[in-house]
């Protein structure tokens, strides 16, 4: 079980909502990922057309926890009132912190995520901070009551995989709260990656929703984090510069 | 009377005065949203006792796809 603050889920998949080629193929692959958690964005409406369709008003919102994000704040105080307007939709208080620092790199400004993140823990708020693969900076936001940390494995949305394993492992033995790897996941290996190194869970978006086949794509990444925390629990061997016989060296019939 | 919704001027009838009416408006009032006045974020409860006048800055937010 994963457990976030007062939640609990089954499945390690954080799903995106963003960039899917059409809601019938987000449908799907959201249903066969088996994700309970869902990502969003809060963003002004076109009130001009209030016919146009939304993602959010096709699920059926008691099998999924949503969990918003702050994307587009470049301050604390911006992202403090994102995820204040998230809330007061009456449908969530768990908030993703992301104060993006940086346009071309898109990552996070550690000084607004650390600040947006200790103000959201007093208001109430289950916060999950969106981070560098900073140890120190993990550290920090845990000591202001975050409730996870997820740190990027590279860039948003560049499908680099894990860059810096060393660093995840630093950041996943000293928590004591989930770590959610989040960002830059580009394969179903990448992902099984970050488990058997020991996250409690991955976020992803743009490697299934850019997937030439959405829906398979939330399959493999649902079986490759299952698989991941399985080898994970379960223990891997030591690593060897030589060859250790599998087969009883003794007894052999030859000479 | 005029607001300021969403960063542009839009009038609207005199007569929608809350902001239930407004959404009601633009057949927004069936959806999920979230409306700021002047700032403040109006609580879900209040929307059909909070009051408009000319002027008045109006965000109307949603929920998109994001990751």
């Amino acid at each position: 079980m994963l457990k976030i603050g007062s939640y609990e889920f089954s499945s390690r998949l954080l799903l995106g909502t963003g960039k899917y080629p059409n809601f019938d193929v987000q449908k799907q692959a959201v249903e066969v990922s088996e994700t309970e958690i869902l990502t969003f964005a809060i963003r002004r409406m076109n009130i001009f057309e209030a016919t146009q369709p939304n993602f959010l008003e096709k699920l059926d919102l008691k099998k999924y926890t949503l969990l918003p994000n702050t994307a587009g704040a470049k301050t604390a105080k911006e992202a403090v009132r994102i995820a204040q307007l998230a809330k007061a939709s009456g449908l969530c208080d768990m908030i993703k912190v992301e104060v993006i620092g940086c346009q071309k790199t898109l990552l996070p400004d550690p000084i607004e995520t650390l600040k947006a993140a200790e103000e959201l823990v007093k208001l109430g708020f289950i916060v999950l901070p969106y981070t560098s693969d900073d140890v120190l900076l993990a550290r920090r936001l845990e000591e202001v009551g975050c409730h996870a940390i997820m740190p990027g494995a590279s860039p948003i949305g560049s499908g680099q995989g894990i860059l810096n394993p060393l660093n995840l492992r630093f950041i996943i033995e000293q928590a004591k709260v989930p770590v959610i790897v989040d960002a830059g996941i580009g394969t179903p290996s990448d992902a099984a990656i970050a488990m058997e190194l020991g996250a409690d869970g991955v976020l992803l978006n743009t490697a299934v929703s850019g997937a030439k086949d959405p829906i398979k794509m939330a399959k493999a990444m649902k079986l490759a984090i299952e698989a991941g925390r399985l080898g994970y629990e379960a223990g891997r061997i030591e690593k060897n510069d030589y060859a250790i016989a599998s087969s009883p060296v003794e007894g052999m019939s030859m000479g | 009377m005029e607001l300021i919704i969403n960063g542009e001027k839009i009038r609207i009838p005199a007569d929608e005065s809350t902001v239930t009416a407004l959404l009601q408006h633009f057949n927004l009032h069936q959806k999920v949203v979230i409306v700021e006045l002047n700032d403040e974020i109006v609580a879900k409860e209040h929307l059909s006792e909070t009051l408009l006048s000319n002027g008045d800055k109006v965000e109307i937010v949603h929920f998109v796809g994001g990751g």
